[in-house]
């Protein structure tokens, strides 16, 4: 089955002893209906024993959250294992030396949410390193549609960004949720824009829309709210900490640096600290409105 | 004195930036900026064992300055590229 997030196109094989429609529920929207090449490929295998050997040495362990990543590499080929637990990945992806074809090993018997966690990673994985070269960013933040803009929330875990897109949904008119944890950038000719995806974090918002960007805001807890205008540098070492990407393949981080840096030239990018209220909203909406005409 | 292995220089927005993107710098999370002529040091020593003589005698030869102010730059200069952890 062909999806297309962000107009890249990806192909997903689910095994029928699966439960197919539960887990690729957030990507019906996204369904491919025309007969188009793949970008990349994702093939889903159950299995009784992870195949970790075959995955080479562990590079190092990547910890965000409740979310860890295991990376592996044997010879030019690189495997990442996933979990929600520190212990032990349940399940492992072994990725061609191209990246473009996945293998995704899901042990027997495992919890829905376990193996959604495991595609859907598998999947945000592939797309980011696939599309690195592509004017694409695939960016971890809460997006809102305001007025026909994309207004985008960037933020460490925990620092509020859905409860600052909420607040904006709450209290200001004509506002929507466009995706609450990994929408995608895509500079196309000289517009850029910002796309819902089938990842949305714990929020279930799949939308197949694009919107143009706007406005970038980097968010920070804060005892007061306060917001600044940040300049090009400042704007791009602010998106660069939120793009996806295993920026030590030079040729993706080339990609990524190349992009962010066309994408800050073409939208405000601000720095908010706030309190979770909302007056945090108004002042980004107010300077928002005022400064970006 | 060498540097570190997994630091990228790139130039951005019209600026000098060392950014660290190798596994081994993968959670530096900085970005730093150099002026021309460090970026033009940095260049000339990436990969190489360097001392603050060496540094000085690029600085003299690529811009006719007196030794004295040379070293005291090159100097500088080392100094701060270890406390950030960019030189080891």
């Amino acid at each position: 089955m062909c999806y297309t997030v962000a107009r890249h196109t990806f192909n997903v094989e689910v095994p029928g002893d699966l439960p197919v429609n539960a887990l690729m529920q957030s990507y019906q929207p996204f369904a491919e209906t025309e007969a188009k090449v793949p970008l990349f490929s994702l093939q889903i295998e159950v299995c009784r024993k992870l195949p970790l050997e075959q995955a080479g040495g562990l590079v190092r362990r990547f910890d965000d959250d409740a979310a860890f990543i295991w990376l592996y590499k044997r010879g030019d080929r690189y495997a990442f294992g996933f979990s929600n637990h520190i212990d032990v990945p349940m399940s492992v992806l072994i990725v061609d030396p191209n990246f473009r074809n996945g293998k995704l090993f899901v042990g027997e018997a495992q919890a829905l949410s376990l193996l959604a966690f495991g595609i859907n990673n598998s999947l945000m994985l592939l797309f980011a390193l696939n599309t690195a070269r592509l004017n694409t960013l695939l960016i971890h933040a809460s997006v809102i549609r305001y007025r026909g803009n994309g207004l985008v929330f960037l933020g460490k875990s925990g620092t509020g960004k859905s409860t600052h897109a909420r607040l904006w949904l709450e209290n200001v008119e004509d506002t929507s949720l466009l995706n609450d944890d990994n929408p995608v950038i895509r500079l196309e000719d000289d517009n850029v824009f910002v796309y819902g995806s089938p990842w949305s974090g714990k929020t279930p918002c799949y939308k197949n829309e694009r919107i143009k960007l706007k406005a970038i805001v980097r968010l920070s807890q804060a005892p007061m709210n306060r917001i600044v205008k940040l300049n090009r540098l400042e704007a791009y070492a602010s998106l660069i900490s939120s793009c996806s990407c295993m920026k030590w393949v030079r040729s993706m981080s080339d990609g990524v640096c190349d992009t962010v840096e066309k994408v800050i030239g073409q939208c405000g990018c601000y720095f908010l600290e706030c309190l979770p209220d909302k007056q945090a909203a108004l002042l980004a909406l107010h300077t928002v409105e005022t400064v970006e005409v | 004195m060498r540097i570190r292995k997994g630091f990228v220089l790139r130039k951005i927005c019209g600026e000098w930036v060392i950014e660290g993107e190798g596994l081994e710098q993968i959670d530096f999370n900085k970005l730093v900026i150099l002026n021309t002529s460090a970026a033009y040091l940095w260049e000339q020593v990436e990969e190489k064992e360097f001392s603050v003589e060496q540094l000085a005698d690029l600085l003299i030869k690529r811009y006719g300055i007196a030794r004295e102010l040379a070293v005291r730059d090159a100097a500088s200069l080392c100094e701060q590229w270890v406390k950030v952890g960019l030189v080891e």
